[in-house]
């Protein structure tokens, strides 16, 4: 601290003692005498009065904007929390996709959710246009908006096509398994592979199918954006020979 | 008072993020007849049942299962029960096997009205001397 400083400060404290002083010995007038000295006018008060009405409602107003400001953000942490938890929790994650997935020790549960109304009806078998060479259909059976089907090779290498329905419960081996989210048809889609077995649950025309064979990942793909519905091929066939 | 307000809303926050996991767990843990049952899911790598009461009490029941590239056959039983005194009767079964990986089952059966229904059924898959089994619970209807 040089000199100059120091001397600045020291007139400060001179001044403020100073001051100090003067306020305790000042006779401040009383409220009570001030009025009986001063009267203002009636328009004067009223004015007044208005501008302590007026100060009032800024205040009012900013101590709301804040307040606001403070639930909103709390809010938006709340939301921010929720939405997080709810995507990360399985069960509820993948409800959005039309199906419910309960991952449990050993395997996968899954049911189907069907409050939300398909795109289109489906009229007639859902089947898929592309098989692995070798593979044919040995095995199809319907029951309730719900059908099984099977596919096999020479070599008895087999590959379901299953069709859930609303009443259906299934289960997937999904322990140890490697998981991974797809796309397919548009829509998410999971994929299992275990033991050389893929395992593809997804959805076409808002209905959910599952797929699984000793396939690779392509091919069973390439057979779920297959699916045609059958019938409605038949019946464009049956125009054009026409 | 706004600390307390700050406090209130952490908590809320902190009971929901605790909440929503834990319930989500909670429908795991459903079990047979009151009885837990631990499913081992070796052999078989896909199954499935399917219930419906259709409105002239008749229950449409399936069941199917899908087993890895070896086995030597697969078999599945059914139990169609009945909600009676707080607790789950079997009013009626069904065995279906199958040599080969997979195996699928159908069967229609008429209901009694006034009580609530559901379908169990057990898998098993064998390959050799060792086997595997599963079980899954249908989703209960009441007619």
């Amino acid at each position: 601290m040089n000199k100059n400083t120091l001397n600045e400060r020291i007139l400060d404290e001179i001044i403020r003692y100073a001051v100090t002083n003067n306020i305790e010995e000042t006779k401040w007038t009383r409220e009570e005498e001030l009025a009986k000295r001063y009267t203002f006018s009636a328009s004067h008060e009223q004015k007044m009065q208005q501008l302590f009405k007026q100060q009032k409602r800024k205040e009012k107003i900013a101590h709301m904007k804040r307040s606001a400001l403070k639930i909103a953000a709390g809010v938006l942490i709340f939301l921010s929390v929720s939405f997080v938890t709810v995507m990360s929790v399985d069960a509820l994650r993948v409800n959005i996709l039309n199906f419910i997935n309960e991952r449990l020790d050993n395997y996968t549960k899954v049911s189907v959710d069907e409050t939300e109304k398909p795109n289109a009806e489906i009229q007639g078998e859902v089947m898929p246009a592309y098989l692995p060479e070798g593979y044919e259909k040995v095995f199809f059976e319907y029951k309730n908006d719900y059908y099984f089907s099977t596919y096999q090779d020479k070599n008895g290498n087999e590959i379901i096509l299953v069709k859930l329905s609303e009443w259906t419960t299934a289960g997937i081996d999904s322990e140890d398994a490697y998981m991974e989210r797809l796309i397919v048809n548009g829509h998410a889609a999971e994929y299992y592979e275990k033991n050389s077995n893929s395992t593809l649950l997804y959805r076409y025309e808002g209905k959910v199918f599952l797929l699984s064979g000793p396939i690779s990942k392509n091919e069973i793909i390439k057979i779920a954006e297959s699916l045609e519905i059958k019938r409605y091929k038949y019946f464009q066939n049956k125009l054009k020979s026409l | 008072m706004v600390k307390i307000k700050y406090r209130i809303i952490f908590c809320l926050v902190l009971a929901f993020v605790l909440c929503v996991p834990s319930s989500s767990n909670a429908m795991d843990n459903r079990d047979l007849d009151g009885s837990s049952y631990v499913p081992v899911w070796t052999l078989i790598k896909y199954a499935d049942n399917n219930f419906y009461i259709n409105p002239d009490g008749r229950a449409s029941m399936t069941a199917s299962i899908s087993a890895y590239s070896g086995i030597d056959r697969v078999s599945m039983t059914s139990h169609l029960q009945r909600y009676v005194n707080n607790t789950w009767v079997t009013i009626k079964h069904w065995t279906h096997e199958n040599s080969g990986t997979s195996a699928f089952w159908s069967e229609d059966y008429y209901v009694s009205t006034g009580y609530s229904y559901r379908l169990v059924t057990y898998f098993f898959a064998y390959k050799g001397t060792s086997a595997d089994s599963a079980s899954l619970i249908s989703k209960t209807q009441y007619y």
